[in-house]
């Protein structure tokens, strides 16, 4: 996960009440860590909304992972919200969503964001890290469990 | 992840006793498999594997797809996304069931499908 979540841009108690809100929070976050420009943010969101359109991407067990693609970024680049509270995501088993992936990736690169979208699936079976992260009170906290939590990726094709 | 239920085709061996003409059937499962090539351009991300999953979970067979020694629940999106397969990756289908047929063939086509956000199939 430290390869691809920037630890500046990490939320540990997201005032957000609303997918969308949460959405342009984070991605709010990552701009103010130097990844976007101001300019950039309407477009980043509303592709995320879009995507969101087409299928909500909360996959259960109060995770969603918002995504899309954007042109200019140097590599895959993400960040983590924590929300209290949980918002609403029409999540696949129903319930709020308490742990925010947002993903944001180049186009012409799927072999990251397949393999990011991997590692957060797998991390999030893990009620021990959802327990953890849902503790974290600060980015420090927050960035110390990423860093401690290895990639659960498989060996065997990396 | 989940373990595959039966030993993957590249994983079998071959007893120490058998030759080419004696050689025991893989399993006595009437499990059907089916080799695809990924086609998605993005790979199996989460609408192709949504889609997947979706379709699969109206066919009564088991399925599952496997990518090596790798093996997914077809009818769970969230295991499919565990099997981070690329563009052109080699995947098998396999379905265990009444419709295990007709199920591989429709999910093969959604794997073999060009589209970008993958589609899912309306043939069943």
């Amino acid at each position: 996960m430290k390869n691809f979540l920037i630890r500046e841009a990490l939320v540990p108690s997201l005032v957000a009440t609303t997918k969308e809100e949460a959405i342009r929070e984070l991605v709010a976050s990552l701009q103010s860590a130097g990844y976007f420009k101001p300019a950039e943010m309407p477009v980043v969101v509303g592709e995320i909304m879009r995507r969101e359109g087409l299928g909500s991407t909360g996959i259960g067990r109060t995770v969603a992972i918002p995504h899309s693609r954007f042109e200019g970024l140097p590599r895959l680049i993400g960040t983590l919200g924590l929300s209290r509270a949980g918002i609403p995501f029409q999540s696949i088993d129903g319930n709020d969503v308490h742990l925010i992936f947002l993903l944001v990736s180049r186009p012409d690169q799927p072999g990251p964001h397949l393999h990011a979208l991997e590692t957060i699936v797998r991390i999030s079976e893990s009620d021990e890290f959802l327990a953890a992260m849902r503790a974290c009170e600060t980015k420090e906290a927050m960035w110390n469990l990423i860093l401690e939590t290895p990639d659960p990726w498989s060996q065997d094709d990396g | 992840m989940v373990e595959p239920q039966k030993p993957d085709v590249a994983s079998v061996k071959t007893p120490e006793s058998a030759t080419v003409d004696n050689v025991q059937p893989i399993s006595e499962s009437k499990a059907i498999r089916v080799p695809v090539v990924l086609r998605n351009p993005l790979g199996l991300h989460m609408r192709p594997a949504a889609a997947f999953a979706k379709t699969a979970g109206r066919f009564q067979s088991a399925i599952m797809v496997f990518k090596g020694q790798r093996a997914a629940n077809g009818k769970s999106f969230t295991n499919l996304l565990m099997l981070a397969a690329g563009p052109g990756t080699e995947l098998i289908v396999e379905a265990d069931g009444p419709d295990a047929s007709e199920a591989c063939r429709v999910l093969a086509e959604i794997l073999g499908s060009t589209s970008p956000d993958g589609h899912e199939s309306h043939g069943h």
